[in-house]
C-alpha cells in the first residue's frame, strides 16, 4: 500500500523571513471562485461610482481678458520637439493673447504633477491690447505656430508673429490685409501659406499679397465660419446667415455643393480622421453631422443642448468632439452617438462662445462671456500625471468591467446621469414633454389617417430645407 | 514509510505534460509562429489538429475552464451581423482563455493526495496508523484528539482551512490555528452552545448560546450580543455576501448582514424547530433539513421556501450541499444522494446501528458520514454510480460522531464527539492548489487587511440570491 498525503510546508509558500516578498499562488479552478459574474457586476458599480467619484474635470481657468472670449485658435502641431503649443485667443473688446501650454517641467509652484502645465504670459507681451477696432472675430495659427493670423471688425485681416521660445506675440502687426466687409471667421491653410476669410463673400489669402487669391460668392448675404479640411487641402466648408452650409473647391475656384437648413449654423468642424464629415453646430440646439457625399440628410442628429450651439471642434482622434453652447455649457460627444457623453458647467461660466481640444487630445479649452478661458479634462476623471503599472492595469480592469456590464440598468443610469444647472434640467425637461406630444400627435394623426397619407419624416432629415447643386 | 510513486502514472493530466512540453518546444511554437495570425484562431486550428493524443487530456482540461459557450454559439450565427461579430470575437476570447488557463495548470505544483492499494476495497481497511505510517513525518501533526469533558462538541473551520471553531455543548468554545495547534481564544460561556461559525477572517467568530447569538473576537471578548434571534440552533456564513444565517428553535431563519449589523431577512418555516441547516456553496441558497423529513430551499428576497422536498421519512439529520448535489440523512438510518438540478434522488445508502447524524462534503467530493461511533469516508458517490463500500472509515469506540467537518486545502476531516473532538486524515479530500486572493492558507497581516477591504467592496447584495 501506498498513500500521499497533501502536505504543503508553509515555507514553500511564506518565504524565508518575515521581509521577503510574499507570493501569489493563482488556480483559476471555477470551484474556487464561485459567483464569478456576481462579483464582476459588483465591481462593474463599483467601478462606475468611481468613475463618477473621480470625475473633478475642471484644470485651471485662463484669466486676462476683459472682455468676452469671442475666438480662439490652437497651433496644430508640435514646435520642434517639445510640444510646445500656442493657444490664442480674441476677445470683444478687440484685444488678443497669447497662451503658452507647454510641458515645461520648470515650472516651479504651479500644478507640479500635472503633464501639460499652463503658462500665462501677460507681462512679456503675450497680449495685444488693441489688436483690432470692435470685436475680434476671429484667429488662426500658422501650421507651425509661429504666425499668427487674426481679423476684426476694422475690416481687417492682420499677421502677427510669434516667438515661439520665449512666447512673445509682436506688438505690431506684420501684415495688414483690408477687406470691403466685416470679416466673420479666419482660418489657416493646413499646409500652405494662405488663409482664408469669410463674410460678404468668402476670400482666399496668400500672405505676401494684400488682395485675395480667390474670391468665392454663392448668394447669400453674409458667411460667418469657413474651415479648411484637413485632408483634401483645396477643400473648404462654410456656413452662413442664409442658414446653408456650403463647400468651395479652391482649384475649380467655384462653390460645390450648398445645403440649407432650418436655421443657420454657427460654427463647423472637419473630422480629422474621417476626411468627408464635417459636423456643424446648429442654431436648433444640435449639432449635425454630415457626410460631403449625402447632404441630403444628416448622419447624425446630437441633440443635448438646450440653447443655440455655437462653435464645435474635433478631436484629433476623430473619435469625439467637444460643442460649446448659449445655455453656459461644454458638452463632449462621440461622433457616433446622438447623445453627449459629458456636460461641463461652472457657476460662474456664462455663454460659451468657443471651445477647442487640445493637440493631444486630452483637454479641452473654453472660452466664454465671463472673461475666462477654461481648461477641462477631456476625460472627467482621468488621472493627471504619472501612474504606476499597477494602478494602469486596475484602471484597465475597471474599463473593461464597464464596458462588460454597460447595459445593465443600474450600472447605465449611474453613468449617465449628470447634474445639470436648474435652468438646462427644467428647458430640458420642457422639450422632453413637448416631444413626447409631437410624437403623440404624430402618430395618433398617422392612426387615424388613410395608410400613407402621413408620411414619418426621419429626425435626420427634418432639418434640411433642400440641397443645392 | 512513503515512497514517492512517480508523478505520471498517478495524475490525470500530468502524464501528458511532457508530450506537450516538446510540441512547445520544436513543432508546437514554430507552427504558432508561422501563422502569425489572430491568437485566437491560431487556437482554434491547433485544437482540431491531430497531434497528439497529449491534446485529448487538454481539451478535457479547457473544458473545466469554459464559460457560457452555448449561449454565444446562438448568437454568432444569428442575423445581426453586428451582435455576431461582437459576440465571435468574444467567443474567441473566451475559448483563447480556457486554452491559457489549461495549459498554465502546470504552473500548479502541489499533488493532491492519494491511497494506492493493490485492491480497491482495501482502503476501507486502513486504519489512521497505517496512513499515517505511510504517509511522513509532516502528516503525523495534522492527526490530533483532544478529550474533553464538554462534549458532544460542534466544528466550523475557516475558508482558508486554517483556523477551526470548536464548541461543546456544555459551554466550551475553542478557537484555534490548526498549523501550528495554537489556541487563539479558549472560553467557558456558560451556558450551552448550540453552534459554532467562523467569519470571513479569523479575527471574529459566532456562536449560537442558549439564548442569544454571540459574536466574539480572536481573544475571546464579547464584541455582539445579538438578542433580535432567540435561541438559535444553527449558524452558517455566506462569505461573499457577509451574511451569517441563523435557524432558531421557533422554526425561523434569519440573515443578518454581519458588515453592518442590519437583519436582512427573517422568515418563518412553519415547520417546527429546524434539524440541520446548510447553504449551497455556489448559490448561498439555505438548505433546511425540518423534523419532518422535509428539506426546504430558502433565499432571503423570498418569504415562502422555493423548493420543498420530501426526502425522508423521519426526521432529516444532517445536510451537506456541493454545487449540484444534496447528500441528506434522515433518522430513519437512511442517507440519500440528490442532484439539485433535477431534484431527484440518485442514491440511497442504508446504515446499521445509528442513524448518520453528521455528513460533510470535501471539495473533491469525497463525503463524510458520522453514525454512532463510525465515521465513514465515501468516494464518487455524487456524480458516478452507486458504490459498495467506503473508501476509509474510522471507528471512536464509546463515543457518538456530533459533527464532521472536511479542512479546505488538507486531506483532514475534523471530527466532534460526544467525548471531545479530533481529525482524521483522509487522503484525496483537499484541493491541491490554492489561490491566494480567494482563499489564502497562509495570509500574512496585510493581505488579510486587504483582502477585508476588498471582500467588503465586493459584497454581493441579499438580493441576488436565487
Amino acid at each position: 500500500m501506498c498513500c500521499h498525503v497533501l502536505h504543503i510546508s508553509s515555507q514553500d509558500y511564506l518565504g524565508a523571513t518575515s521581509s521577503d516578498i510574499t507570493r501569489h499562488f493563482r488556480n483559476a479552478d471555477p470551484d474556487l471562485h464561485p459567483f464569478e459574474r456576481a462579483r464582476e457586476y459588483q465591481r462593474a458599480l463599483k467601478a462606475v461610482k468611481l468613475e463618477k467619484i473621480f470625475a473633478k474635470p475642471f484644470v485651471k481657468a485662463l484669466e486676462g481678458h476683459t472682455d468676452s472670449v469671442k475666438c480662439m485658435a490652437i497651433a496644430r502641431r508640435m514646435v520642434g520637439s517639445s510640444p510646445d503649443w500656442w493657444n490664442q485667443t480674441g476677445s470683444c473688446d478687440g484685444e488678443l493673447r497669447l497662451w503658452d501650454m507647454s510641458a515645461a517641467s520648470a515650472m516651479p509652484g504651479m500644478l507640479t504633477n500635472m503633464s501639460l502645465l499652463l503658462r500665462q504670459y501677460l507681462r512679456c507681451g503675450a497680449s495685444v491690447s488693441k489688436a483690432h477696432e470692435g470685436f475680434v472675430r476671429g484667429v488662426t495659427l500658422s501650421p507651425d505656430g509661429r504666425k499668427a493670423f487674426s481679423c476684426g471688425d476694422d475690416k481687417a485681416a492682420k499677421m502677427w508673429s510669434i516667438k515661439p521660445k520665449a512666447c512673445v506675440i509682436s506688438e505690431e502687426a506684420e501684415a495688414v490685409y483690408n477687406m470691403a466687409y466685416i470679416p466673420g471667421a479666419i482660418d489657416h491653410h493646413w499646409q500652405k501659406p494662405m488663409f482664408v476669410t469669410v463674410g460678404d463673400t468668402v476670400d482666399v489669402w496668400d500672405y505676401n499679397r494684400s488682395t485675395p487669391l480667390s474670391s468665392f460668392e454663392w448668394g447669400c448675404e453674409r458667411v460667418i465660419t469657413g474651415r479648411f479640411n484637413p485632408a483634401e487641402p483645396c477643400l473648404l466648408a462654410s456656413t452662413a446667415v442664409d442658414r446653408s452650409i456650403g463647400l468651395y473647391d479652391l482649384r475649380g475656384n467655384s462653390a460645390i455643393r450648398k445645403v440649407l437648413l432650418k436655421l443657420r449654423s454657427n460654427g463647423i468642424c472637419w473630422n480629422p480622421m474621417r476626411p468627408m464629415s464635417f459636423t456643424v453646430a446648429n442654431e436648433d440646439c444640435s449639432l449635425y453631422s454630415f457626410d460631403m457625399r449625402k447632404l441630403s440628410a444628416a448622419m447624425y442628429r446630437h441633440w443635448d443642448h438646450v440653447m443655440a450651439v455655437l462653435d464645435v471642434d474635433y478631436a484629433p482622434n476623430g473619435q469625439e468632439f467637444v460643442s460649446a453652447s448659449y445655455d453656459n455649457t461644454v458638452r463632449l460627444w462621440n461622433c457616433s452617438s446622438q447623445r453627449s457623453k459629458e456636460v461641463y458647467h461652472g457657476k460662474r461660466m456664462q455663454r460659451v462662445l468657443c471651445c477647442h481640444f487640445t493637440p493631444d487630445g486630452r483637454f479641452v479649452l473654453s472660452g466664454s462671456e465671463d472673461t475666462n478661458v477654461r481648461v477641462w479634462k477631456a476625460k472627467a476623471d482621468q488621472k493627471l500625471g504619472v501612474s504606476t503599472p499597477r494602478e494602469k492595469r486596475a484602471e484597465a480592469y475597471r474599463e473593461t468591467l464597464k464596458q462588460k456590464f454597460a447595459r445593465m440598468p443600474e450600472i447605465a443610469r449611474i453613468k449617465r446621469h449628470r447634474h445639470v444647472p436648474k435652468m438646462i434640467k427644467s428647458i430640458g425637461n420642457k422639450r422632453r414633454i413637448m416631444r413626447e406630444a409631437k410624437q403623440r400627435k404624430e402618430t395618433n394623426r398617422k392612426k387615424h389617417s388613410k395608410p400613407g397619407t402621413v408620411v414619418h419624416e426621419p429626425m435626420k432629415k427634418r432639418p434640411i430645407i433642400k440641397e443645392l447643386e | 514509510m512513503f515512497v514517492q510513486v512517480p508523478l505520471h502514472s498517478r495524475r490525470e493530466g500530468l502524464d501528458r505534460i511532457p508530450a506537450e512540453g516538446n510540441g512547445a518546444k520544436g513543432k508546437g511554437r514554430g507552427r504558432g509562429k508561422g501563422k502569425g495570425k489572430g491568437k485566437g484562431k491560431g487556437r482554434g486550428k491547433s485544437s482540431k489538429e491531430p497531434v497528439p493524443k497529449s491534446d485529448k487530456g487538454l481539451e478535457k482540461r479547457i473544458q473545466k475552464y469554459a464559460r457560457g459557450d452555448v449561449a454565444l454559439q446562438e448568437v454568432v450565427s444569428g442575423k445581426d451581423k453586428k451582435l455576431s461579430g461582437q459576440m465571435k470575437q468574444r467567443y474567441r476570447s473566451d475559448q483563447e482563455t480556457a486554452f491559457r488557463l489549461a495549459k498554465a495548470e502546470v504552473l500548479q505544483t502541489a499533488e493532491a493526495g492519494f491511497i494506492d492499494t493493490e485492491e480497491q476495497d482495501q482502503t476501507k481497511r486502513l486504519t489512521q496508523k497505517d496512513i499515517i505510517e505511510s504517509a511522513g513525518v509532516g502528516v503525523a501533526r495534522k492527526h490530533f484528539s483532544f478529550d474533553l469533558p464538554f462534549g458532544p462538541y460542534s466544528c466550523s473551520i475557516s475558508r482558508n482551512g486554517q483556523n477551526m471553531l470548536a464548541g461543546g455543548i456544555k459551554g466550551h468554545v475553542a478557537f484555534m490555528h490548526l498549523e501550528s495547534m495554537n489556541i487563539f481564544t479558549e472560553l467557558h460561556v456558560k451556558e450551552s452552545v448550540r453552534a459554532v461559525q467562523t467569519l470571513h477572517n479569523e479575527n471574529m467568530f459566532a456562536v449560537a448560546q442558549r439564548k442569544y447569538i454571540f459574536i466574539y473576537d480572536k481573544q475571546g471578548i464579547e464584541l455582539h450580543c445579538i438578542k433580535q434571534q432567540k435561541s438559535p440552533m444553527h449558524l452558517d456564513f455566506l462569505p461573499y455576501h457577509f451574511l451569517l444565517v441563523s435557524a432558531g428553535e421557533r422554526g425561523e431563519i434569519t440573515w443578518r448582514d454581519i458588515s453592518y449589523g442590519e437583519q436582512v431577512a427573517e422568515h418563518k418555516t412553519h415547520l417546527g424547530p429546524t434539524a440541520c441547516m446548510r447553504h449551497n456553496p455556489t448559490n448561498a441558497v439555505m438548505h433546511l433539513g425540518h423534523n419532518k423529513g422535509v428539506v426546504t430551499l430558502w433565499t432571503p428576497s423570498v418569504k415562502e421556501p422555493v423548493v420543498k422536498m420530501a426526502c425522508h421519512n423521519a426526521k432529516v439529520n444532517a445536510i451537506a450541499v456541493s454545487g449540484n448535489y444534496m447528500v441528506t440523512a434522515g433518522a430513519e438510518s437512511k442517507w440519500k444522494v440528490w442532484d439539485l438540478r433535477t431534484y431527484a434522488e440518485l442514491h440511497c445508502y442504508r446504515t446499521r446501528g445509528h442513524a448518520v447524524s453528521s455528513i460533510d462534503i470535501s471539495m473533491t467530493g469525497l463525503v463524510a458520514t458520522g453514525a454512532g461511533c463510525h465515521l465513514e469516508v465515501w468516494k464518487d458517490v455524487l456524480a458516478s454510480a452507486r458504490q459498495p463500500r467506503p473508501y476509509i472509515t474510522e471507528e471512536y469506540k464509546g463515543r457518538m460522531i456530533s459533527c464532521a467537518r472536511f479542512r479546505p486545502f488538507e486531506d483532514v476531516c475534523c471530527v466532534g464527539h460526544s467525548d471531545g473532538f479530533g481529525s482524521l486524515i483522509v487522503p484525496g479530500a483537499g484541493k491541491a492548489n490554492f489561490d491566494s486572493f480567494e482563499a489564502n492558507p497562509y495570509e500574512t497581516k496585510s493581505q488579510r487587511r486587504e483582502r477585508e477591504v476588498n471582500s467588503l467592496l465586493d459584497k454581493l447584495q441579499p438580493d441576488s440570491i436565487m
